[in-house]
Order: C-alpha cells, then structure tokens, then sequence
C-alpha cells in the first residue's frame, strides 16, 4: 500500500467533509431534503456498524449463513412496523421522549429509579460495542497503512480516533438540550456515511466477484467449497439470534435516538419500512462472496474480521482497499456518534440530574439546570469514549467483532419486556419493570459480560469450572445444570426468561398507582386518548413567575419565553405569561420533560408546583374510556344482531300470518259457498211461490218442502262451522281420563237406529283389555258417530255391513271402523279430511263437509289420529287410534300440546 | 222459436228451480249433474245457452268451457258460468275463457231469465 | 356487524406478515432448503433465504404503500 500517511490524509480529508456537511446542514434547520423520508431511512441505517462492515465478513467466513440474521431481525420488525415502531413515534411526540430510558420511565409512573436501571444497562451494554468500533478503525489503520506489525501505535491511534470523535459529537450533539430539536448536522453526516458504507462495500463486493473471481458461477463454487455444509447452522441459535437483532434494533438506544427520537414526520416511517430492510439487503449481498473469496485466495490464517481491506489489497486495487477504509471508518465513526449522544443524553437525564434534584432536596431547583445539563453531557461523551479505548486496552482481545457486538445486543434486550409491556399490557406496573430489569441485567452480567471480560483471569476461570462456592449449578455457561445451549444462546435463554418472569410477576402483585395508570393509559392507547387526553387530571399550582424562573433554568430564557408567549397567544390570553393553571403547568411539565426526561421535569415541577393530585375517578374514567368504548361497540353490534333476528323471526311471522290470512281467505270463501248453495235454492223457490199463483198445491208444497230442508241443511252448516272453530280452539272440552270403550258404546248406540233403516249390519269386536286415555268423553264420542254414521250413509253395498273392532298396541288404543262399500277412491283418499270436502260420489247426503275435519281435529287434541287405512281393498277402513295413558301426571304435557299447535295447522 | 237450455249443475233443488223458471220462459231445458255428463249432453243436443256451474263433480266448469271453446262443434254455445264463490278472479278467468255471462249465486230469478233469453236470441 | 375497512384488514396483515415471514426463516421450513442442492450452481439454502429475504421487502413496500392510502381515506 502506499505509505501510511495517505491513508491518514484521506481520513481526516473525510473526517473534514463530514465536519463540514454537519456545520452547513446545523445552520440549514428544517431544509428540504434534510426532513426527508431518504435522510431518515439512511440514519436508521447507523445499525450496520464496523460489525457489519468487516466483521460481517468475519462471521460469514467462520458461520456460514449466520451473518443473515442479524439483519432478518431488523427486517422483520420494520414490516411489522405498523403494530410497534409508529406506536413508539406517536407516544414519543405526544410525551416529548428523549431516550429509550425516558420512555421507559416514563410509562411506569415517571420513576427516575427505572431511568437510571435502563441508562446502567445502556452504558454496560455500549462500552464494549464502542470499543469494538475503535478496535475496527485502528485495526484497518493498521491493515491498510501496512504497518500490522507495529503494535505499539494501536493505542495512540485508537486515543487520537476517540478524541475526534468526542469533538464532533460535542459540537454536533450538544448544541440544544431539546428532544424536540432534532440534530440535523449529526443526522446529515450519519446519512452521508450510509451512502459511503454501502458504496463501499458494494464496490469490494464487485471487486471479489468480477476481479478476483471470475464472476457469479465461481463465487458460487467458491462459497460451496469454502462454508460449512449447509445443513448445519439452523438450529436454536439461528432462531436466537434474529430474535436477537429484532429485539436490537428497536432498544439499542442509538437506534432510538435516530428511530424514535430524531423522526419528525411519523409519515417517514412508512417508507423506511422496506426502504430500511431493502439497505440491509444490499448490505448483506456481497457478504458471502467477499468471505468466499478471501478465505480461497488469502493466506491461511488471515484475519477475517478484515477480508473487506485485505482482499482488494491482494488484488492490488488499492484505490478499492481505500474506499472500503473509509467505509469502515463510516461504519464505526456514525455508531459511535449516534451511541454517546443518545447515552449522554441518557446519562445527564436519568443519573447526573436526579443526583442534583436529590442534594438540593426541599430546595427550589438553583442554578443554570441548562449549564449544567450540556455540561455534564459533555463530560459523559467523554467517559463514555475513554471507557470504550479503556475496555479496548485492557478488555479481553480474543473475541471476534460479531460476538463482541452480540454481548451488547443482549445486554439491551432486557429492556425489550419493558419496552412491550409498556405499549400493549395495561396492567404492567414500576414494580414489574424493575423487577425483570435488574434480575435479566444480573443473568445477562453474569452469564455473558463477566465471562467475557474476566476470561484471563485465575479466580473467574475457577468460578467457570466448579461453581461459585464450589456450586456447580451457578456455573455461569451452565446455569442449573442446563449445558446444550452455547453460551450466548445459554444467557439468552436464563436472562430473558427470568426478565419476563419477574415483570409479569411483579406486575401481577400489587395495583397500578394513580400515576402510573394515567401514563399506562395514555402510551398503552396512544392511538386514542390524544395528546392532551389525561392530562387535565393532573392538578397543581404555582404562580407563573415561579414557573418561568424554573423554565428559564432548564431550557434558557429566550426557549422558555417562547413557550409562555406561545400558550398564552394559543389559548386567547391577553396577559404575557399565561394562567398558571393545571393545563398549562402539565403542558410546562412536557416541555421541560423533553430537556430533563419526565422524571426530572415532574420531580422540578413538583418543587415549585407541590405534588400532583390525580383525581383518580376521571383517571378510571379514562383508563376505562377505551373499554367502555369496546364494550360500545359490541353493544352495538350485539343490538344490531338483536334487530337482525327480530327482523327475520318478524319475517317469517309475518310469512306465517299471510299464509294463515290466505287460508282463512280460502275458508272464508268455502264457507261463502257453502252458504250461498242452500240460499240458492232457497230464494229460487220461494221467488217462484211468490210470483207464480197458479202453481199447484202438490208443487207448491214439494217447493216448500225443498225451501224447509235447505233451511235446515243450512242451520247445521252454520252449527258445524261454529264447531270445528271451537274444537279448533280446543275450549269448552276439559280433558280427563276416561275410557275409549264408554264413548264408542255410547256412539255405537247412537247410530243404531240410523243402520237399521239403512239396513246396514254392524259386527262389533272389542279387546277386553281395559284402557284409559285422556280426552273428552263428549267430543270423543261425536268423533265416533261421525265415523260410525259416514260408514253407514256411504255404504252402498247390497248387503251392507260395517265392521267396528277395538286393539291395544304400542300404547295407542285403536278402533277400526270398516264398510263393504265401494270404497274410496285414491284421488278422494288424499281429500276427504279436507273441509267442505263430500267426495266426488253424488249422495243425498247434504252434510258440509265438515264432519272428518272435525273428527280428526278432535282426535289430535288428545294426541291421537283419525286416518283412512291404505290397506283396505274393499269397501273403506278408517282408524281412530288414542294414546293410552294410565295417570294424570302428563296433563301438563297434554295441555302444552293444546296450546302450542301451530294455527296453520288448526284453521 | 224456443231456447235449447242445457243446465250443468250437481244440486238437485238448484238445477229443479232452474228448469221450473225457464220452462215457465218457454224454454227447452235439459239438465247434467257433473262436467262429463254435461259435454256428453252438450255434442247430443247442441243447446242455444248453457248454463255451467264452477263446482261441478268429475270435470269443473271451467274445464267444460275451454273444451266447449276449443271444440269447433259446440264453439257456438252461448255459456252462462254460474258460481257461489262470486270472487272477482273467478269472473276474470270466466271472460278470460270465453264465456258470455256471468252470474253469482244465490240468483233472482228474473236474472237468470233474463240472460238466457238474450243469450238464446243472439245464437 | 362489525365492516371490515381496508385499514382494519390491512392492519391485520401488518401484524401477520412479519411472524409469517419469521416462520418462513426459521426450522424446520429453512431446514427443508439447507440441503446439498443447488441452484445454478448457488446452494439452495442461500437462494431461499435472498428470495424470501426479497419479498418480505417487497411486502413491506406494498403493505406501507397501501397502509398510508388507507390511512388517508379512512375518516378517523
């Protein structure tokens, strides 16, 4: 390579640009292109670190396939963007959130004891992760300025990076102490080195692929030759591990910062929901071919953390090896950047300004709370880097980029229960969240972070064999005995498992507080209780000189005059400052939340405004607005069911009334019939007596005699119409247990006389087996003389006979009467008990018709039956057949029956 | 010249008034209890008038009317529907079939009288 | 009845894709690719994962697109 100092020139050339595209996009706010959907998918991209850039490589060339997952995670997130990430963009402006920590403080009653758990578990989590940025920039310094072997200006270099880093992150980072404000210089570089590192590693890709191979065919038979055999590498650490990036790519507090935090159009989120992935895509295309050809061309032994700089190298494109330097750089520098804002935040929010709150307690909050915020983020932006050089010098340097990066990776994932718990589990409380963080922290320190750090160490190594205090089930790789899962996959299992366990159990064990369930509320529906939603329930007072010498401290007078100018104007208020009311000083209490996190701003308003009083009946109000508006709506949807049956059951009454309206049409209009045929005669004759006088006697009397008999046949047919719609109503016939026999005797009489002048022979055959049915002894009896008397009026036989015969069978009592007439013919068969129906024979008989309609009615209202025996051959047959019963007990029954046949059925 | 009158009616007392009234007319009446015996009678005697009841055994008034109507011997038989049910759907399927009056029962006397002689004069 | 928006149904399908697309990733279904095959000369396995790896992009596209239209027309 050329010499060492071109490699540095082309650095610092670079590292000026940024400064420059930084300071000009600072001055620019609010610009164009800086608000757009690109600029914001491309700082997302500040996820692939020099992880990805070299050590990617580094994983592919020792893994296989692994190396995907770390980017199918964050993949699979972002297209389920629409259930979390743009519910965690909405709380975050509704609540001005300033870091993963505020958030979730925030949620779970504003405890600045939560805050400063998750910024501990950041900052453990980051340390290494930076170090191993720093690792990868002196490393490649090293590799490319060709000077491996002088170990000893690794640290110099390592120190110089660091403090460059730390100067722009202060100049770019620390300007404002608004979350509100967004750092365009910083997200302007960042998006310019998404452009750099893609370019970059897509440029040795093609390197790989068409200069050093001949093309795709023999990359694929390098890649063959070179990975693990395919079968191997999908088991439970492959599931692990894009659980693993998931859960990473929304907690590592860079990714909130420029995810959450910086998004200033919840709109930009949609593009970045596959604009993000398809970057990862691109990112991962070259990966495998890059470690194949290394692995086939390089020397045995070479460092595959660092394929991406020495592969071109060996294939002399220098200019390529350049390229991808600054690439790395890019990768490394815009991680670091986004990590110590984001923690520093975190830091002078969630540790150094409660510690302040707390010294000065009982006081008013003194001083420049602005000053001093900026100041002490400052300092953190610098600890936080020497920490990151401090572990690179002295912590563990046998592990490769990726596993270093996975430590981290898991280390924040504890925040993930939390983080979940607070957007979708009403009911998860403070105690639950601490609970799960610090046990899942301790696993994750003890299990994975310990080990790695203390792997030289003597006493560790003891610890690691047998057991702390000789017990072999705290061994820190087999916890409980459990030794099948590798270590990372071991400590992922142990912390997350415990993490949940202990949330959802210390979430279970006691009762949200008022606070705690006004913020449960308004993240856990932040779709709906809107920005101002539960914050009328919070009640204080302060005057509005007090508030504005708090607001002054913390945000700067000229910010804090803006906010006080502002609300007034906004809510038609002609003074200057506005009325200190409850609104306003929740509305105060938000807006300082953005610069000192909602802890901080709540424990300061409290100084000055006294504690809040929730009042805890609109608070329940509230929280149970969405249930009552859920149960609304199924309400609603249960009534219209409601509606949607009546309707259709009124439908088929009314469908059941028409047809019963057409059948008593059709009655009507027998009985119209019925009626009008005697009249006929009737007026006809008495019209001719009346107009003819010299008609005869005998004719006139046989006219007379006509009139009388049709007067008659019409005086039984209005007496059998009143009948049948008695019997059809089943009144005026108490039903008791009597005996079938007594009322055929009876009837059997009755028609004696009526067969003897029709000279028919009645043969009768009854069963001596004594029976009782329920029914009624009048009305059964007019069932049997009415069969009986038909039998005899419509036999027309030579020798006339009817044969009455009485059986018990399967509980039903039957009576068979039977003629040796004619018969009834097939076509009358299916008639007969129709009403108005005499059969097609011409008789003298001058009944209605009635007489079988009747009969069979009555016979079904004592659960019986009237029917004409198909079998018969000669002459016809009917049965009448009667339940037997022998007790009264089913009365009920009989009576249920009565009433609830069908009207169809009895009109 | 005397009206030929066939009367198509299963009720014994209507169908005797009926002939009382008409013969009184000077008409030459005969007399079918149910639809079959009444087209017999009708291709024997081919009446001027007849007089069809709706609900007759075997063969329905209506159904002797459209066999009357389609026959091109008897087609010229003037035919007088008598009905007791005097719904109006039972006059439309009357005209519908071609009959030429249309009287519900119970009738005057003169009426019938009446329809028939003109019917007959028309023939 | 509850009418079934095309935001309602499109949220549904915002929560599905992502486990659907997990599934597809993970044993035993990837399993199923990582055999010695290959296709035109490149391991199954690996172009399974691209392939799947490129339409969930592409879902996310579509999905994102149709998700903002809807948002736009739907009243609330």
């Amino acid at each position: 390579m050329s010499s060492l100092n071109v490699v540095i020139l082309a650095a610092l050339g670079y590292a000026v640009v940024l400064f420059l595209v930084a300071f000009i996009s600072d001055r620019s706010t609010r610009s164009g292109w800086l608000s757009s959907p690109l600029v914001y998918t491309l700082s997302i991209s500040v996820y692939c670190t020099s992880w990805t850039f070299y050590g990617a490589v580094g994983s592919a060339a020792r893994n296989g396939l692994e190396f995907a997952t770390i980017y199918i995670g964050p993949t699979l997130v972002f297209l389920g963007f629409y259930s979390v990430l743009r519910k965690l963009l909405r709380i975050r402006r509704e609540n001005n959130i300033t870091s993963i920590a505020d958030f979730i403080s925030s949620r779970y009653g504003k405890s600045d004891l939560i805050a400063a758990t998750v910024t501990i578990i950041a900052v453990f989590g980051a340390a290494p992760y930076i170090a191993l940025q720093l690792k990868a920039i002196t490393t490649s310094f090293q590799v490319i300025g060709g000077s491996s072997d002088t170990v000893g200006s690794a640290p110099i270099t390592a120190l110089w990076v660091a403090a460059g880093l730390a100067l722009f992150t202060i100049i770019f980072g620390t300007r404002s102490i608004d979350a509100n404000e967004r750092h365009y210089g910083v997200v302007a570089a960042i998006a310019v080195e998404a452009i750099v590192k893609l370019v970059a590693l897509i440029g040795v890709g093609l390197v790989a692929v068409y200069h050093v191979a001949d093309g795709p065919q023999d990359i694929f038979n390098r890649i063959a030759e070179t990975m693990p055999p395919p079968e191997e590498g999908f088991g439970v650490r492959w599931i692990g591990l894009i659980l693993l990036s998931g859960t990473a790519v929304l907690c590592l507090p860079r990714q909130f910062q420029v995810t959450v935090v910086e998004n200033d159009n919840e709109r930009h989120l949609f593009t970045a929901a596959w604009l993000f992935p398809l970057y990862l895509f691109l990112m991962s295309l070259f990966i495998l071919p890059i470690a194949a050809v290394g692995a086939t061309t390089l020397p045995p032994g070479s460092n595959p953390d660092m394929f991406v700089l020495t592969m071109p190298l060996a294939a002399g494109r220098d200019d390529i090896a350049l390229l991808a330097f600054l690439g790395g750089f890019s990768s490394a520098t815009s991680m670091v950047i986004v990590s110590c804002i984001a923690l520093s935040t975190m830091i002078s929010n969630h540790i150094v300004m409660p510690l302040t709150l707390r010294r000065t307690a009982g006081l008013s909050v003194d001083g420049d709370v602005r000053g001093l915020l900026l100041k002490s983020r400052r300092i953190a932006i610098c600890g936080i880097l020497f920490v990151g050089f401090l572990y690179l010098e002295f912590g563990p340097q046998s592990a490769g980029l990726a596993s270093i990066g996975l430590v981290a990776f898991l280390g924040v994932a504890q925040v993930l229960p939390a983080l979940l718990g607070a957007l979708f589990w009403p009911r998860a409380n403070r105690r639950g969240a601490m609970l799960g963080l610090s046990v899942g922290f301790a696993i994750w320190t003890y299990t994975l972070l310990l080990p790695g750090l203390l792997a030289d160490a003597k006493w560790w190594q003891q610890v690691a064999q047998v057991g702390p205090f000789g017990i072999e089930a705290l061994r820190p790789d087999a916890l409980f005995g459990l030794t099948s899962l590798d270590p990372l996959m071991h400590a992922f299992f142990w912390s997350i498992s415990a993490n949940v366990f202990f949330f959802v159990l210390g979430s279970l064990s006691r009762d949200l507080n008022p606070l705690e369930q006004l913020q449960s509320t308004l993240f856990v529906d932040a779709f709906r209780s809107g920005s101002e939603g539960g914050q009328r329930l919070v009640g204080r007072a302060a005057s509005a000189d007090t508030l504005f010498d708090l607001a002054q401290r913390v945000m700067g007078a000229n910010q804090a005059y803006g906010i006080f100018r502002n609300y007034a104007q906004a809510h038609n208020q002609k003074a200057e400052f506005p009325v200190p009311d409850d609104a306003f000083i929740n509305h105060l209490e938000r807006r300082m939340a953005s610069s000192v996190g909602a802890a901080s701003a709540r424990a300061m308003i409290s100084r000055v405004a006294g504690g809040e009083r929730i009042s805890l009946d609109e608070l329940v109000e509230i929280a149970d607005e969405t249930a009552r508006l859920m149960e609304y709506s199924t309400r609603i949807e249960q009534k219209s069911r409601e509606i949607e049956e009546t309707a259709s059951k009124l439908k088929s009454a009314n469908e059941r009334l028409v047809q019963i309206d057409a059948q008593k049409d059709e009655f009507l209009s027998q009985v119209s019939h019925e009626l009008r045929t005697p009249m006929t005669s009737i007026r006809s004759f008495s019209e001719i007596l009346a107009q003819n006088n010299r008609i005869d006697d005998d004719k006139s009397r046989y006219f007379m005699d006509i009139i009388h008999d049709e007067s008659v046949r019409l005086t039984r047919l209005l007496d059998e119409i009143l009948d049948i719609g008695a019997v059809e109503r089943g009144d005026d016939f108490p039903v008791t247990l009597i005996d079938p026999m007594v009322a055929l005797k009876r009837a059997v009489d009755a028609c004696r006389g009526l067969a003897a002048s029709a000279n028919v022979t009645i043969i009768e055959e009854y069963t001596d087996q004594p029976t009782t049915t329920l029914a009624n002894q009048d009305r059964l009896t007019q069932v049997f003389i009415n069969i009986i008397s038909n039998a005899i009026k419509y036999n027309d036989a030579v020798n006339p006979k009817i044969e009455i015969d009485t059986s018990v069978a399967a509980g039903t009592f039957h009576t068979s009467v039977s003629d040796n007439g004619s018969g009834i013919s097939e076509h009358d068969a299916t008639l007969i008990f129709d009403k108005f129906s005499r059969g097609s024979k011409p008789t003298n008989e001058k009944g209605a018709g009635l007489g079988l309609a009747i009969s069979r009615t009555i016979a079904r209202k004592f659960g019986g039956d009237v029917v004409l025996s198909p079998k018969s051959k000669t002459g016809a047959q009917f049965i009448i057949t009667l339940p037997i019963t022998s007790e009264l007990h089913n009365q009920s029954n009989m009576e249920d029956a009565l009433y609830t046949k069908p009207l169809t059925e009895s009109i | 010249m005397s009206v030929n009158v066939l009367i198509a009616e299963d009720e014994q007392n209507i169908a005797e008034s009926l002939r009382f009234i008409l013969e009184q007319a000077g008409c030459d009446v005969r007399h079918a209890l149910d639809g079959e015996e009444a087209l017999k009678e009708a291709r024997i005697s081919t009446p001027d008038v007849l007089i069809l009841d709706v609900m007759l055994p075997s063969l329905n008034g209506f159904d002797v009317l459209k066999t009357v109507r389609s026959d091109s011997d008897l087609t010229d038989i003037a035919v007088l529907i008598l009905t007791a049910k005097g719904q109006s759907h039972d006059r439309k399927t009357a005209d519908a079939l071609g009959a030429d009056a249309f009287v519900t029962k119970p009738f005057s006397n003169s009426e019938i009288v009446t329809e028939v002689l003109r019917l007959g004069a028309k023939s | 009845m509850t009418k079934l928006t095309p935001l309602r149904r499109l949220k549904d399908i915002a929560v599905i894709a992502p486990i659907f697309g997990f599934l597809l990733l993970i044993p035993p279904v990837i399993g199923l690719f990582a055999t010695e095959a290959t296709v035109f000369g490149a391991p199954l396995v690996l172009v399974y994962l691209f392939v799947i790896w490129l339409a969930l992009i592409l879902i996310a596209a579509i999905l994102s697109q149709r998700l903002s239209k809807a948002e736009r027309d739907d009243p609330k």
